[in-house]
């Protein structure tokens, strides 16, 4: 079942209507979520159900032996009969077993994420060093069906099980309740990746009332959500999908005013594509109660990469951060290169090695997780040499802006944000093309830049009659200004009465709707696109 | 406590009532737009006025033909009413589905004033297993009143693309024509004219026949089982109404009937004790000259031809089903008298433009 389709639109009103009168009189209404969710998940393939229910049996499983561990150490901390050191060897001991049995089922649950989404890479990537020592022949691919998802609930799983490792959050006892965390169906499909201690009040209900029906802030929430996420989607992206992928598919073979127009398109589309989906994700969760977690913070006002890196896919970006980046940068080994590297590296770039290192390990998995091949794995790296090189910088940056003041100042940044997007869209440019071809792309977009042409060119390259153009701008505009509102609400809200407001978001949300419903790419002739991000 | 009800009521009515008021302007621009965005049909492809167009009709009919576009291009109901005063109908659309003649026969019999005196079906269609086009289904549709068998007969010819909630709510279907709005769609937005004579499509053109591809070999001789499985449907119709059913090919030289499916409809018609009237066959003798009687090489005929075939089929009908002239009926002729006067006007400027340009610029030319 696709996100936008019909079936989807039926099921989640059915969903909402058994939610909240035969889920909240009996006080179930997270079972009529868990039973949504194995519906959803069954109607891509009911086999495929085995993936979720063994991350998450594992997960759950691993979590309470976890949980159990953890309740053993607090008791021989606080065990003061017995001598000191022995409580700290039989912590020791503890610690270790909680070890064994986190990396066992983090081996487990990402080795299934790797068969399933990496043999082939791996095979063709083994052929390639076979070949290299002159050894003929490859690999046959194994051409395993990727699970819906599963890029996305194992990260999920696997950041509650080492929530629980860390003493941060306590195990659920059901292992329903666990399934529902893992497979909660609007998140399924392309995120955002959640945690447990945040959703779980929310996913689960309150014990006494239940969830109740959203109120009328809540519903003009979730309505704009749902709404601007199908203008994204439907007005927008859709629109753009075509003329930016005939510019991708000539491999490089088209003039510096179409690549550049390709690459500025490529992004746009990406970012209205998927925080579109993003938004439907995030309204349709609300509906029932549960706030998942934003996965966009405006990404086009970051001032540098890092900064970007903090305002998109920010769930992602915050599981790499808690999970894999601060256990790397204050591992014993890494701490160890770095003290070794010390001995011939200059003093300050051994100290910042260790968030090097981890950072280059963050790139790595997060390269791999979007796709298995080498142009992701690429454009990981890219992204780490971007930005640890701009770390290198920072001397001279402060150098530069003690000399010219320009620090702080509108007109800067500006300049940082406009740079950070042509940087975010060049690196994007990697998932496009193999490396050689985007170097000279690049060297194309400089050597025959052409701002008229740019211009000029943008009907010729969107291929669309002067009424969508003016549509596609108009939508984006839509886009910017609501962003703009959401960002001064608060002042907005003290100038104009309560009234007012509700009268314009009424109008507002009805505009948004109608814009939606005759202007979107769907239906007959039409063949929606998949969500971008679903594919990884 | 009755004070607490009054007093919560009091709370919500006003919001309850500014709801209503403001949901009925937004509910109003969304039928308008969806009347503004569908499809008129007032130009080249007048066919998807056809089903609506017989709500239009004010008087019983006698005669009830179904079928694809052999029954409503080949049978002239006007010249059944000029040379027998016969009262007819043809609920016939563009590829027409055996299941949607049985649906809108349904219904025909539902809304007639007075029980029709017979039933008569173009075979033709039977050959289609499923349909070609969508368009062709929100043809026959889009505009029927909405009643179950209209859903039945959704379900039953929907192509796997098509959704119900498109023909619940068009506008689903039809959002992307804001780009192709035309004149055409402000002034037809209430009220389009009748383009059909009691659902009889009148083409004045003439293209004489030429050669077709020569027929292929049939990889299952036996007409499709969905399609008799509603030919069934509609026998069953017609004996439970106490109807005759007649069942006609109409002389249209392409697509092939092959033989194979003339001797199964043969049979079925001996089987069930029903009339069938070969026109292709029996073409000598109705008189048709291929060379004047069809606007598009023989596939269909022009008014000519259909005319003549009206006067060939009317005399077997009246003598077979002994069919009542109602032109001595005043008020049957007097609205009848009207809609043979647009018919001649109509059938005149055809022969006029025809004779002028050598095609007719309503239909695209002669093509």
């Amino acid at each position: 079942m696709q996100l936008l389709s019909y079936e989807f639109v039926a099921f989640t009103a059915a969903g909402l209507l058994l939610f909240y009168t035969v889920g909240k009189r009996f006080r179930v209404q997270w079972v009529i979520l868990l039973l949504m969710s194995l519906a959803f998940y069954a109607g891509s393939g009911w086999k495929f159900l085995i993936f979720p229910i063994s991350v998450s049996l594992f997960a759950w499983s691993g979590a309470l032996l976890l949980d159990r561990l953890n309740e053993k150490a607090l008791l021989i901390k606080q065990d003061k009969s017995t001598d000191k050191a022995v409580r700290q060897e039989r912590t020791q001991q503890l610690k270790k077993r909680k070890r064994r049995v986190l990396v066992l089922v983090l081996l487990i649950c990402f080795g299934i994420l790797a068969v399933v989404k990496y043999t082939d890479f791996a095979l063709s990537l083994l052929g390639k060093l076979i070949n290299l020592c002159g050894v003929p022949g490859s690999f046959d691919p194994v051409g395993f069906l990727l699970p819906l998802g599963i890029s996305y609930y194992t990260f999920q799983a696997m950041g509650y099980l080492i929530d629980v490792y860390r003493g941060s959050c306590k195990a659920e006892r059901s292992f329903w309740k666990m399934l529902l965390f893992v497979m909660f169906f609007p998140q399924m499909v392309s995120g955002p990746i959640s945690r447990y201690d945040q959703i779980q009040p929310e996913l689960i209900g309150n014990r006494e009332t239940g969830t109740r029906f959203p109120d009328r802030e809540q519903l003009f929430c979730a309505g704009e959500k749902i709404l601007m996420g199908l203008l994204k989607k439907l007005v927008i992206a859709e629109r753009m999908s075509g003329p930016v992928m005939a510019v991708i598919g000539t491999g490089g073979n088209c003039s510096g005013t179409e690549a550049f127009l390709g690459m500025i398109g490529f992004t746009l589309w990406m970012y209205a594509d998927f925080s579109g989906g993003i938004d439907i994700v995030l309204g349709t969760a609300s509906l029932f109660g549960v706030r998942l977690p934003e996965n966009f913070n405006y990404p086009f006002t970051a001032q540098s990469l890092a900064d970007f890196w903090t305002k998109w896919h920010m769930t992602l970006m915050q599981w790499m951060r808690d999970y894999v980046f601060y256990p790397a940068a204050t591992s014993k080994t890494i701490r160890k290169i770095s003290k070794s590297a010390g001995k011939i590296l200059p003093a300050g770039f051994s100290k910042r090695l260790p968030a090097y290192l981890a950072s280059f390990v963050v790139w790595f998995i997060t390269g791999i997780w979007h796709g298995a091949s080498e142009k992701f794995l690429i454009w990981g790296m890219a992204n780490f040499a971007v930005m640890t090189i701009s770390q290198e910088l920072t001397p001279l940056y402060r150098r530069f802006h003690g000399k010219f003041h320009l620090d702080g100042t509108k007109g800067w940044r500006i300049v940082c944000m406009v740079r950070t997007f042509l940087l975010f869209s060049v690196l994007e440019l990697f998932e496009c093309y193999p490396v050689r071809t985007v170097f000279s792309q690049v060297f194309r977009m400089i050597a025959e830049f052409d701002p008229a042409g740019i211009a000029g060119g943008i009907p010729a390259f969107l291929g669309m009659e002067l009424p969508e153009c003016i549509l596609l701008a108009a939508a984006w505009t839509l886009v910017l200004a609501s962003a703009y509102v959401h960002a001064k609400k608060d002042r907005i809200r003290a100038k104009l009465g309560e009234r007012t407001i509700l009268g314009s978001r009424c109008i507002y949300l009805y505009g948004l709707f109608l814009i939606t419903l005759i202007m979107g790419r769907y239906g007959q002739g039409y063949e929606v696109a998949e969500f971008f991000y679903n594919q990884f | 406590m009755e004070t607490n009800h009054l007093k919560k009521l009091n709370q919500i009515r006003p919001a309850v009532l500014l709801t209503i008021a403001a949901a009925i302007p937004a509910i109003a621009l969304l039928l308008f737009l969806q009347a503004l965005l569908m499809p008129k049909y007032q130009g080249r492809v007048i066919e998807g006025n056809f089903t609506s167009e017989y709500y239009e009709e004010e008087l019983p009919h006698q005669l009830l033909i179904l079928g694809d576009c052999e029954a409503y291009e080949n049978i002239s109901t006007m010249e059944l009413w000029k040379s027998f005063g016969i009262t007819s109908y043809i609920r016939g659309n563009a590829n027409q589905l055996p299941s949607q003649s049985y649906y809108l026969l349904e219904e025909a019999l539902k809304r007639e004033k007075e029980k029709p005196k017979a039933v008569l079906f173009s075979v033709s269609a039977l050959q289609e297993t499923e349909q070609a086009k969508e368009t062709y289904n929100r043809m026959v549709f889009d505009r029927m009143k909405w009643s179950a068998g209209k859903w039945k007969a959704i379900r039953a010819s929907a192509l796997p693309e098509e959704h119900m909630i498109e023909y619940i709510f068009p506008i689903l279907r039809y959002h992307d024509r804001w780009k192709d709005l035309e004149q055409e769609d402000l002034d037809y937005l209430i009220r389009r004219p009748v383009n059909a004579f009691n659902g009889y499509y009148l083409r004045a053109d003439i293209r004489p026949t030429e050669d077709f591809p020569t027929a292929r070999r049939l990889a299952d001789p036996m007409l499709p089982e969905i399609s008799m499985h509603y030919l069934e449907k509609i026998r069953q119709l017609c004996e439970a109404e106490g109807l005759p059913l007649v069942l006609f090919k109409a002389p249209s030289l392409y697509p092939v009937w092959y033989p194979e499916w003339e001797a199964q409809i043969c049979e079925y018609a001996q089987n069930h004790g029903i009339r069938y009237i070969n026109c292709l066959e029996e073409a000598n003798a109705a008189g048709i000259d291929y060379a004047h009687d069809t606007y598009d090489g023989g596939m269909h005929m022009n008014v000519y031809g259909a005319e003549k075939i009206a006067l060939y089929m009317g005399d077997i009908l009246k003598a077979e089903l002994e069919l009542a002239d109602q032109r001595s009926d005043a008020k049957i002729a007097q609205v009848y008298d009207n809609k043979m006067s647009n018919y001649k006007n109509t059938k005149a400027a055809q022969e006029i433009e025809f004779a002028q340009q050598g095609y007719l610029a309503q239909f695209g030319g002669n093509d």
